[in-house]
């Protein structure tokens, strides 16, 4: 809850900006289109065709094509997906002003541009007010899509509740955005009575409410950009959408405050996202696994030792991407397929080559990248893997889907508390078909030369084993345990006061 | 006051004609009359004068100035403009549609508000009681005389008007007619009107022009083209008032049988 400022300040930051940049874009093109009538059709449907991608994809889409993340691509997408409304109302309004009231006004000798601001625009008002009041809802809503982007907003809330199985976040989320949307729609409303009945106290007081509005809403930023002391840098912690990243991106963000710095945590970003992040300078901080930046980002099939493959990530990120790898955490976060216990009995399933005779029966379960990533082709040619049916879905869901039956087999995550909860069994990987996947820590070549900073987080280096990472995983993700918490817990680890 | 000079309009490069070769003229004061079926070239040849359509060729001069030495917006805003449609602004009060044209034409505040009581009161609407209002919330009738003092509001010597009373129901109407008459008579106001209205043409026009595919078939007082229309076409339409009473002299005789 004490983020809620926060969030709903980002939230209302990009609506605003997105709906004002959508309204002076698309009221001028849409008077555009009613005077020169062959750019009608085909502006509509470019900003119908737009309209018709969903959100979530409008926004994965600006970030290769911007290369960029954060508020940058969510403000675009969001622009765009307010075009339509705007555009369309306006030009409907228009057209729709009695044709016989245009013609008396230029029989009495009104210029185009007179017929345009007194006549055509005023009766074209409400009609254009309810179209941008549609794209004010669309755009709040949509907004909340805008944190698997690296955008902060109230889907905050809903992204990392669903991960970390909070419902009351998800709700906050989602009745914050509710408020909001209504909140903006029945203010445009209120300067739409106020023009069209021409009352000006109304009329001020709606505007005076948006800015009150956008005032409370920058608040907390301007309070944060203001009010810090030194060192004044904020440091951008990123996360991946699983509970492990969110606990440690809340670990590191606590241990940097704890000594001075300021934080940002940007969660729920896809690996390739973050990593180009980091790589750009926009996040400064994130934990990858060494398997992961192996295969996905050195493109290496060959596997070679533990140690061999983290001396050697580290000094290629140094040598060709200028990133710091702090260390290893302690602990392997490593992909495996896991089958239920009463299957692995009955099949005699101890190792990934087990399966191979049944897979042609089997559904396999996955979260949102492993399918697209190399680690899945090194598997599935090493062990000659051929499932029934792929199934991608939130990691959240697979461990309930592989003990209702849903699926066979998931890709399970080695320190996941649930494979021991739901009664999985992780097949062995004789072939090392799997690269290790040890967490590291990553810092971005502008903090990397930063004393302080490496100082602070030096103490986690090493810090969490296995076990620990895991025990904190069950607590947010079986016990409910709040991710704050779980840091908490964590942090005891290498905190030798708290014992 | 008009001098229209062998005009035409083509709407598609001279592949027809909706008004071909058209000549007359109105003298300051005097109303004339535009008849014809729907198509005959009426209502193209009336805008021609005010330039909401361009003429293809010929000349139409307004008080001895060629039209295409003027630009548009001046031309109009010294004449007055009204249709059947009225198109009363909505979003204006009465006050402001009359206002529009002494606004455009700079008109002090003042000066525009005293117009605007002096031209309701012209038209026959209490300026206390009407000036406030929207258009929508008066009758059909009260709208075509607002529409009336706000083509009137900048002071215009000439008229033009696209079936003024079309809208109007026969009692209204008359009632509107009888006091533009009154009022044209007043200001001394040239006039040219269209109507596919025979009677009202014949009682309010000083001279009609009787068209049909785009020319002028007869040009003269309603009583020299009642007793000597010199074209059948001419005959067959101004004849029709008088028909037209004579069938219902007879149904009226008959006592209600059917004819």
């Amino acid at each position: 809850m004490k983020l809620l400022p926060d969030y709903l300040g980002h939230h209302l930051l990009l609506t605003l900006i997105a709906l004002i940049t959508g309204i002076l874009v698309c009221v001028p093109l849409g008077l555009l289109v009613t005077r020169v009538k062959a750019l009608q059709w085909p502006t509509l449907a470019v900003a119908s065709v737009l309209q018709t991608i969903p959100g979530i994809a409008l926004l994965a889409l600006m970030v290769p094509l911007l290369g960029k993340i954060g508020l940058i691509p969510a403000l675009l997408a969001l622009i765009i997906y307010s075009f339509l409304p705007i555009l369309r109302n306006t030009v409907t309004g228009v057209l729709n002003v009695d044709s016989s009231v245009v013609e008396a006004a230029r029989g009495l000798g009104m210029s185009d541009r007179q017929i345009l601001y007194k006549i055509e625009l005023p009766l074209a008002l409400p009609v254009l007010i309810a179209g941008i009041r549609t794209a004010t809802v669309w755009v709040v809503g949509t907004a909340t899509l805008a944190t698997p982007v690296g955008a902060t907003s109230l889907g905050n809330f809903v992204f990392s509740g669903l991960q970390t199985q909070n419902v009351a976040a998800i709700i906050v989320g989602c009745v914050a955005a509710a408020l909001l949307a209504i909140v903006l729609d029945q203010l445009v409303r209120l300067i739409e009575i106020a023009t069209s009945g021409r009352n000006g106290i109304l009329g001020a007081a709606a505007i005076i409410s948006l800015l009150l509005l956008i005032g409370a809403g920058l608040s907390p930023m301007i309070i944060n950009a203001s009010g810090s002391k030194v060192p004044a840098q904020t440091i951008v912690v990123g996360s991946k959408p699983f509970t492990e990243q969110y606990i440690l991106a809340q670990t590191i963000s606590d241990r940097l405050r704890e000594s001075g710095f300021k934080t940002d945590i940007r969660s729920g970003m896809g690996s390739m996202v973050l990593f180009e992040a980091m790589e750009n300078g926009e996040i400064d901080c994130y934990v990858d696994y060494t398997g992961t930046i192996w295969s996905n980002v050195m493109k290496r099939k060959d596997v070679p030792s533990r140690k061999e493959v983290l001396q050697q990530m580290t000094a290629w990120l140094r040598q060709k991407h200028d990133i710091l790898c702090l260390g290893p955490l302690g602990f392997e976060n490593t992909y495996g397929l896991a089958v239920r216990e009463e299957d692995a009995r009955a099949y005699r399933l101890t190792a990934i080559a087990d399966l191979t005779p049944r897979a042609p029966e089997l559904l396999i379960g996955s979260d949102y990248e492993f399918f697209l990533r190399p680690e899945w082709e090194s598997l599935r040619d090493s062990y000659h893997l051929d499932f029934k049916k792929k199934i991608t879905m939130d990691p959240v869901l697979m461990y309930r889907a592989i003990s209702q039956g849903e699926v066979d087999v998931i890709s399970a995550y080695s320190t996941d508390g649930r494979i021991a909860a739901y009664g999985l069994v992780v097949l062995e990987d004789p072939r090392q078909a799997l690269p290790p996947y040890d967490a590291v820590l990553l810092l971005s070549s502008h903090v990397a030369n930063h004393p302080e900073l490496t100082e602070a987080l030096g103490v986690l280096i090493a810090g969490i084993d296995d076990d620990s990472m895991r025990q904190a995983n069950k607590l947010v993700d079986l016990d409910g345990v709040s991710v704050d918490s779980a840091a908490a817990f964590l942090r005891n680890g290498f905190e030798p006061g708290n014992f | 006051m008009i001098s229209v000079r062998g005009v035409s309009k083509s709407y598609n490069d001279g592949l027809t004609w909706a008004v071909k070769d058209v000549s007359f003229d109105v003298t300051a004061g005097e109303v004339l009359a535009l008849v014809g079926e729907s198509g005959c070239g009426k209502t193209s040849t009336l805008k021609m004068i005010n330039r909401l359509v361009e003429l293809t060729s010929g000349a139409i001069a307004v008080g001895d100035r060629d039209i295409m030495s003027i630009p548009p917006v001046v031309l109009r805003r010294s004449i007055g403009y009204v249709i059947q449609e009225i198109g009363l602004f909505p979003h204006l009060t009465v006050e402001e549609n009359i206002g529009v044209v002494p606004e455009l034409l700079g008109w002090s505040v003042n000066r525009t508000k005293e117009r605007v009581d002096e031209l309701l009161n012209l038209v026959g609407l209490d300026a206390r009681e009407y000036r406030k209002r929207r258009p929508e919330e008066l009758s059909g009738g009260q709208q075509q005389r607002v529409g009336l003092a706000r083509a009137l509001a900048g002071g215009p010597k000439t008229m033009l008007m696209d079936e003024p009373f079309g809208a109007l129901d026969p009692i209204t109407r008359a009632g509107v007619v009888e006091e533009f008459r009154k009022i044209q008579h007043d200001l001394s106001l040239t006039v040219i009107f269209v109507t596919h209205d025979m009677a009202e043409a014949l009682i309010l026009a000083d001279r009609i022009a009787v068209m049909k595919d785009g020319s002028i078939m007869a040009i003269d007082t309603p009583s020299e083209l009642l007793s000597n229309p010199g074209d059948p076409y001419a005959e067959e339409l101004l004849s029709m008032p008088q028909r037209q009473a004579k069938i219902i002299t007879e149904i009226a005789k008959s006592g209600g049988e059917p004819l």
